[in-house]
């Protein structure tokens, strides 16, 4: 008899309608003007599917024009906004520096996303609807590369500093350089910035991209005052935010104040927000439960712990799981023997039970999904059952694994070894992926690194199979299929170099009809499982909590997204 | 005439001896356990302690798994046994190469004095002085955890303790007449260390292995706790502590309890035995136990 | 006696240089490239360039020959300034300023627990030799020995959070600012670490006590008729406590390496922790520093216990 929890019906009708809403809001950049048969963006020679008729396809989507601005008495639950109180949030460690726009984890974006504005935003009240921040409306020019942005007169940086069309330059250049979650797309789209006047700010793309806006609200992509020192040389936290910085003692904790000059009168709603730094995540959760955490960051609880949040807090707090906000990989060199054998990669890929990973793993929170999550337009669950490394009874899997390494010249098996980052969730993937190798007689040891000895070793491609977890914000299926399966992808840890893969990658980026492109995205994810080049385990979902009291507060579409919590306020 | 009284069996003194000294006894059985249960782990455990039992994760302990199970569904009873394998085995290694590379190095410094004997000295004071905990850590983690690893570096941290007891026994024996006669007859350095000095040594040094053993399955416990022990997947009692243990602390109790337990246990039994050898080796110590 | 003083000093200075060279070497050898990983990030996902890694060095100084930069180093520790962390970007005896009070707090804490338990419990358990006083507290010194530090401190955590619901102050608070919620903050640890401590030095105090008062000048003492407490006080315990003192200085260099765990387990922000985060980071500047400070402290500490002890004990002279 194991522990399960069953989660509620209420927490899946909640994950159902953010499914929901995320596959609604497909292409945000859709065009005022009808879909035009632009050739695709790369030298795909198929042109795109859009319809040469000027019909716009269906898209039910989030036509970005102007929204009106969320107002103070807009709160769903009902009762007049209290204004007041600092609220206390938990986070597991203190970020390293001050720069957000070069920072990679939730350690520097929960904190500093407080003290900043975006471009756009998604509406705190409202999950997946784009609402202006510091633009207030905009524009998509005829084939959809031109956006121009209206923004917002008045706006005073915390030092008194103006706000100005070339801050949001500099902002956006830096996004597309130096932002770890950003630069990948924005850095490949945006062919340049410019400023006509003080209140104008242009973003010329190399090509129509469906997902721009998807990016734009991530709470990374923060307007930063024009030539701010980078990294550890930014020795002040100055934005237009909601919040003003008031004091940062690492080992202890990160404070933030209400911004009195805030552009938008009506907000912020609370005094201030102490971020305190909390490692030791059994007193995190202790201190939860005794009501002096009001709210965790996401990605703060672990499975259990959301389990126990869940399950014995009914009533007094919300344990809110996002979807797909993680996934568990297993990369295995292609250019390395024996995976250079297109049979003992699929081997290895058949052998592992999937539903059992996320059982054993995470403690059954999570989706066994494919390459991508259905709401991006991957494989439904049940395309997935015809899958090899999904099949069930997993006999099959195994049978046909072991016949195909008896092919391969391995009959009994062979020896290998599998390297994880220090750290007790990646432990436990690797030791499960051990025991399931067993079962097709290969044996594995495990060889680990921690901090600058970890990169050093996977950036060596010094292991033999490579097994880790990544936080995921699915903001577009490029997310994934550029990032770790084109050639040169920056996470492409199995040197996936496959020039056909490429074209199909390539080639999804540009469609803006999102019918069109899920067929393309859907041949790129069959290529990747008809030649064993796909990395997927199965799917995680990150988890926050808060308190009763704490109102308005509306997670995100991703972890990254409605952090800076201007629209919050607490019940007390 | 008086009647001759039969002799007592040995067994007898050793009862008595057992009753006498409780503590001792206790600890000593309880460490000759620990071995029989090291030696035979692969026979003794019931399961393989590696193998994941799926759909047994968190289990109390039952009849089906006495110790229960943890996070991943492994049994953790077999982990325990497996681990007091680990545990002594590295143990009983770094001592003897930390006995006798400190003893060598001791005896040698003691012996032939001069320079030689104030460098070494220099250089086993300045090892002396960096915690030990601290010198295994920086040495574990410049080389990387693995089983040879840490047995390198728990012995480097004994090295010096035992030369500089070994060194002082040397100094005193080479005044000895044995060894006055030995030179005088022309006996070379080597004849007259492995002959005269190297005997005497052998008492301190049992001495100081008994002490050093529990500080060693200490040490490789706090090694594994850190982190930097041996590392997965062999199952260790630091590492069984350190992370799933101390996780669901609350949730599951016995994933970490049982570790915490075995590693007591093995250190209090090895500190009475060594205790003990210690009372039998130097009388003088005995009426003040 | 200043002649013994400066002579110990000077011998202490030149083991020290001894120690900041091995471990320099050894931090060589670590795999690993700090430049890399400052550039990605600790716990994320980011690339780093093989320019911006080369910059970065360059500008880290970690592109000059190793005895370049281990005589800076050496200079710079006279000077009080040895550069920045690699990985925090503060100077390197800031950090180890603002950690340093806990960790001292911490230690001394724990002696001063485990001397003021252990010295009363040894005595008593000596003069009623063999009585259930002695076993308890026989039985107590054992366990304390066997137990391992983390061990007694995760019982700690467990009995008081699921016991007793309690939970420290979050974020660690100076004595200065607010004293009670410190010591909420460190008793614990320190009880764990103390009572180690206490079980090593009862056993010693045990055991001297006992050899002392088999002595014959004590059997002279009773023979008097002096009152037991004054037997004890006068005549044997300053006898009996002088490898005690060793044995505390032995405990407060035993306790630096005993921080490092503490520190861990209770997400303390000390020096024991910054030295097990910045091995794992090859922090050097930071791990050699804090290594070299610690030795420095186990010397000084050595050298005033010998000092202490020629205090208690008038037949000891200096050379």
């Amino acid at each position: 008899m194991s522990r399960r929890l069953s989660v509620p019906r209420i927490l899946w009708a909640g994950l159902a309608s953010a499914a929901l809403l995320l596959s609604g809001c497909a292409p945000a950049a859709a065009p005022s003007q009808p879909a035009p048969s632009a050739p695709a963006p790369t030298a795909a020679p198929a042109p795109t599917a859009a319809p040469a008729a000027p019909a716009p396809t269906a898209a039910p989507v989030v036509r970005p024009t102007a929204t009106p601005q969320p107002t103070a008495t807009a709160t769903p639950v009902g009762s007049r906004v209290k204004k007041g109180g600092i609220l206390l949030e938990a986070l597991w460690a203190a970020p390293g520096d001050l720069d957000l726009l070069a920072a990679t984890s939730m350690i520097s974006l929960a904190p500093l996303a407080l003290t900043y504005d975006g471009l756009v935003k998604e509406d705190p009240l409202k999950a997946g609807v784009i609402a202006p921040d510091l633009a207030e409306k905009w524009d998509v020019s005829g084939d959809g590369t031109k956006i121009t942005f209206a923004l917002r007169k008045g706006v005073t940086f915390h030092n008194g500093q103006p706000f100005t069309s070339s801050d949001a330059k500099y902002s956006v250049e830096r996004w597309m350089k130096d932002s770890d979650q950003l630069a990948p797309t924005l850095g490949e789209v945006i062919k340049s910035v410019e400023t006509p006047d003080a209140n104008t700010l242009v973003l010329n793309l190399k090509f129509q991209y469906p997902d721009l806006f998807r990016s734009l609200i991530l709470d990374w992509a923060s307007i930063v005052p024009k030539g701010q020192p980078k990294g550890r040389d930014l020795k002040e936290v100055v934005g237009t935010g909601a919040f003003k910085f008031k004091s940062f003692e690492s080992g202890v904790a990160y404070q933030v104040v209400k911004n009195d000059k805030y552009h938008n009168k009506d907000l912020p709603h609370l005094d201030g927000v102490t971020v305190y730094f909390l490692p030791d995540r059994n007193t995190g959760l202790a201190a939860f439960r005794a009501g002096r955490i009001d709210i965790t960051a996401p990605v703060y609880f672990t499975v259990p712990q959301f389990k126990v949040v869940d399950s014995q807090m009914k009533g007094q707090a919300t344990a809110y799981l996002y979807p797909n906000s993680f996934w568990w990989n297993i990369y295995l060199p292609m250019n390395k023997k024996p995976w250079t054998d297109i049979r003992v990669r699929r081997a290895v890929f058949m052998a592992i039970d999937r539903k059992q990973a996320m059982a054993t793993v995470d403690q059954g929170l999570g989706s066994v999904d494919g390459v991508m999550p259905p709401n991006l337009g991957g494989y439904t669950s049940d395309e997935l059952k015809k899958v090899p490394g999904w099949r069930d009874p997993k006999s099959q899997d195994i049978d046909e694994a072991k016949k195909l390494l008896a092919e391969a010249g391995f009959p009994s098996g062979f020896k290998t070894d599998i390297f994880y980052r220090t750290g007790g969730d990646y432990l436990n993937m690797a030791t499960f992926v051990r025991d399931q190798l067993t079962k097709i007689g290969i044996t594995a040891t495990l060889t680990t690194r921690d901090g600058a000895a970890f990169y050093d070793y996977v950036y060596a491609r010094s292991y033999d199979i490579h097994a880790h977890r990544h936080p995921f914000a699915p903001a577009s299926p490029d997310t994934i299929l550029a990032q770790y399966y084109r050639t040169g992808g920056e996470r492409n840890f199995a040197d996936v170099a496959d020039s056909k893969l490429d074209a199909l990658i390539n080639k999804q980026m540009g469609i803006l009809d999102p019918t069109e492109r899920k067929k393309v995205v859907h041949q790129a994810e069959q290529y990747l499982y008809d030649n064993a080049e796909a990395s997927i385990i199965s799917w995680g979902a990150y988890s926050q909590g808060w308190q009763k009291w704490v109102r308005d507060f509306v997670p995100g579409q991703t972890i990254y997204d409605n952090l800076r919590l201007e629209a919050v306020w607490l019940d007390k | 005439m008086e009647e001759l009284r039969p002799a007592r069996p040995w067994s007898a003194h050793l009862f008595s001896f057992a009753r006498a000294n409780t503590l001792a006894t206790g600890g000593a059985l309880i460490a000759f356990v620990m071995i029989v249960l090291a030696i035979g782990a692969p026979v003794l455990a019931p399961r393989d302690p590696l193998k994941l039992f799926y759909g047994n994760e968190f289990l109390p302990p039952s009849g089906q798994f006495l110790l229960g199970t943890d996070d991943l569904g492994r049994d953790i009873l077999s982990r325990i046994i497996y681990g007091a394998r680990t545990s002594l085995y590295v143990g009983i290694l770094s001592v003897f190469f930390g006995q006798v590379i400190g003893g060598l190095i001791g005896m040698v410094s003691g012996y032939f004095g001069g320079q030689t004997d104030t460098v070494i000295q220099r250089i086993m004071d300045i090892m002396m002085s960096f915690p030990t905990l601290i010198l295994a850590l920086a040495i574990v983690a410049g080389l990387g955890p693995s089983l040879e690893n840490v047995v390198a570096a728990i012995s480097l941290t004994q090295i010096p303790r035992a030369a500089r007891v070994i060194r002082s026994t040397s100094l005193s024996e080479k005044e000895s007449q044995y060894v006055d006669a030995a030179r005088s007859i022309g006996a070379s350095h080597v004849r007259i260390l492995s002959i005269h000095i190297l005997p005497q040594c052998l008492a301190p040094l049992w001495v100081l292995s008994s002490i050093a053993l529990p500080t060693a399955i200490l040490t490789e416990a706090s090694l594994s706790f850190l982190g930097l022990g041996v590392p997965p997947p062999s199952p260790t009692w630091g590492g069984m502590l350190a992370g799933a243990g101390r996780e669901y602390v609350e949730q599951a109790p016995w994933i970490g309890v049982f570790p915490g337990v075995a590693i007591s246990l093995a250190v209090f039994g090895f500190n009475m035995l060594g205790d003990g050898l210690r009372d039998l080796l130097d009388p003088r110590l005995r009426g003040t136990r | 006696m200043t002649r013994y003083v400066v002579s110990r000093l000077f011998s202490a200075g030149l083991s020290l240089i001894g120690v900041s060279i091995i471990i320099f070497v050894l931090m060589q050898i670590l795999p690993g490239d700090v430049a890399r990983t400052i550039l990605i990030g600790t716990s994320g996902e980011g690339s780093a360039t093989p320019e911006r890694v080369a910059a970065l060095r360059h500008e880290l100084g970690l592109d000059q020959p190793v005895h370049i930069q281990y005589l800076s180093w050496l200079v710079g520790l006279f000077r009080l300034d040895v550069g920045r962390s690699l990985t925090t970007g503060f100077p390197v005896f800031q950090e180890i300023q603002n950690r340093l009070p806990l960790t001292l707090e911490l230690s001394i804490l724990t002696v001063i627990f485990g001397t003021l338990l252990s010295i009363p419990m040894g005595v008593a358990s000596a003069i009623r030799q063999n009585t259930w006083i002695d076993h308890l507290m026989r039985i107590i010194s054992v366990a304390g020995i066997a137990m391992p530090i983390f061990w007694t401190g995760t019982l700690i955590v467990l009995v008081l959070a699921v016991g007793f619901h309690w939970l420290p102050p979050l974020g660690y608070v100076p004595p200065w600012r607010d004293p009670w919620a410190n010591f909420q903050q460190l008793i614990w640890p320190a009880l764990a670490l103390g009572y180690y401590h206490t079980a090593v030095v009862a056993r010693m105090t045990r055991s001297q006590m006992l050899e002392v008062l088999r002595q014959d000048y004590v059997r002279t003492a009773w023979a008097k008729g002096l009152r037991e407490r004054v037997v004890i006080s006068r005549h044997a315990l300053r006898n009996a406590l002088l490898p005690v003192v060793t044995l505390i200085s032995i405990q407060f260099s035993f306790s630096v390496g005993g921080t490092v765990i503490m520190e861990t387990l209770f997400f303390l922000p000390g020096i024991g922790k910054a030295l097990v985060d910045a091995i794992n980071f090859k922090d050097f500047p930071m791990v050699q520093t804090i290594i070299v400070l610690f030795a420095a402290l186990v010397l000084i500490i050595n050298l005033l216990t010998d000092l202490a002890y020629g205090a208690l004990d008038p037949r000891i002279t200096f050379k």
